[in-house]
């Protein structure tokens, strides 16, 4: 299983959509995107922002209230935009939802100290009506419908009571995987392309 | 419903080759824990090791860099860099990245042992690698 995921996931198509990164830098060759240069002072916080990707999956998730509510198991990654678009997300034994995997937006994670876990703000109702998948069956992410469908739901679930949530502004949700990613900087730019 | 292409967007690696009807994640879309182990080889064809991990820059969701396992035998005297997610062109066909870079050159690129990794979020250190590869700093 694991051989078949690795030689699909070399495959290549390219996403139809014209995502808001390309379209910025679409008369560029160099790459642009919102985020800051660090400063001297900055370079304690950038040093936890930096993490192994392998050290990410593994974490635990957490809500608002500081309960673990699930563990990433893996990310999806954006090659082509340079990102990570989702989470891959457990939420082991909540509303017996456990046996499903679910991909979560990873703007719709604030990391927690450190990088051991990562907080949703989502109740549980939230977590038990997401759309999710067979841990042994994933689906086809690069597909429109599927990232958008994801995208719609996350933005409009997560978020309630936490004004602070890059989701609540409704930049993502209508254009696939590419909607969930882009810097903070962006989000506005993405909203209103 | 999709389309075969080189992807222009700089922040990524581009993808070549690749075949329109796959099933699975697509070229840009991929499992990170899949990454592991995949080959890197240069335009020559040369192999130059395999994807170690990636380092991500976990605020924005940038992936910033691939670090790259060369050198050594059979895993021992490994040498890692840290590459520029930029620097790497996903070959589909041949279902793994290339980097274009000279093996002797890459023996020189500013590398780290296995256990001791630099500071990745350190401005002067993520430039002199992006000059190094001679590509656009990420954040940028």
């Amino acid at each position: 299983m694991k051989a078949f995921i690795k030689a699909a996931s070399l495959s290549i198509v390219m996403l139809p959509v014209v995502l808001p990164a390309t379209a910025q830098t679409a008369t560029s060759t160099k790459e642009r995107t919102g985020a800051p240069i660090p400063s001297a002072s900055q370079a304690a916080q950038q040093q936890q922002d930096m993490l192994r990707g392998s050290r990410i999956i593994g974490a635990s998730v957490r809500d608002q209230k500081d309960r673990k509510i699930g563990e990433i198991k893996d990310l999806v990654l954006d090659g082509g935009r340079g990102e990570v678009a989702y989470a891959v997300v457990s939420f082991g034994g909540v509303m017996g939802v456990g046996k499903k995997y679910h991909a979560v937006p990873w703007q719709a994670l604030k990391p927690g100290d450190d990088g051991k876990y990562y907080v949703l703000h989502a109740d549980k109702e939230t977590i038990a009506q997401a759309p999710g998948f067979d841990k042994s069956n994933w689906p086809n992410m690069a597909d429109q419908k599927w990232s958008a469908d994801i995208d719609r739901y996350w933005s409009r679930m997560v978020g309630r009571g936490a004004p602070d949530n890059n989701l609540s502004t409704g930049a993502s949700g209508t254009s696939g995987a590419g909607a969930v990613g882009g810097s903070a900087g962006q989000q506005g730019g993405d909203a209103a392309r | 419903m999709v389309q075969q292409t080189t992807s222009s967007s700089g922040g990524g690696a581009r993808v070549v080759g690749g075949q329109p009807n796959f099933s699975g994640p697509g070229p840009q879309v991929m499992a990170a824990d899949t990454l592991q182990g995949d080959k890197v080889v240069n335009t020559q064809g040369e192999d130059l090791g395999e994807i170690e991990d990636i380092m991500l820059d976990v605020p924005s969701g940038r992936i910033a860099y691939a670090v790259l396992s060369f050198g050594g035998v059979m895993g021992i005297g490994d040498k890692l860099f840290a590459i520029p997610w930029s620097a790497l062109t996903l070959d589909a066909d041949r279902k793994c990245f290339v980097l274009d870079i000279d093996k002797d050159r890459l023996k020189n690129a500013p590398g780290f042992d296995k256990d001791q990794w630099p500071s990745m979020a350190d401005t002067s250190w993520a430039e002199q690698v992006h000059t190094f590869y001679n590509r656009t700093p990420y954040w940028q």
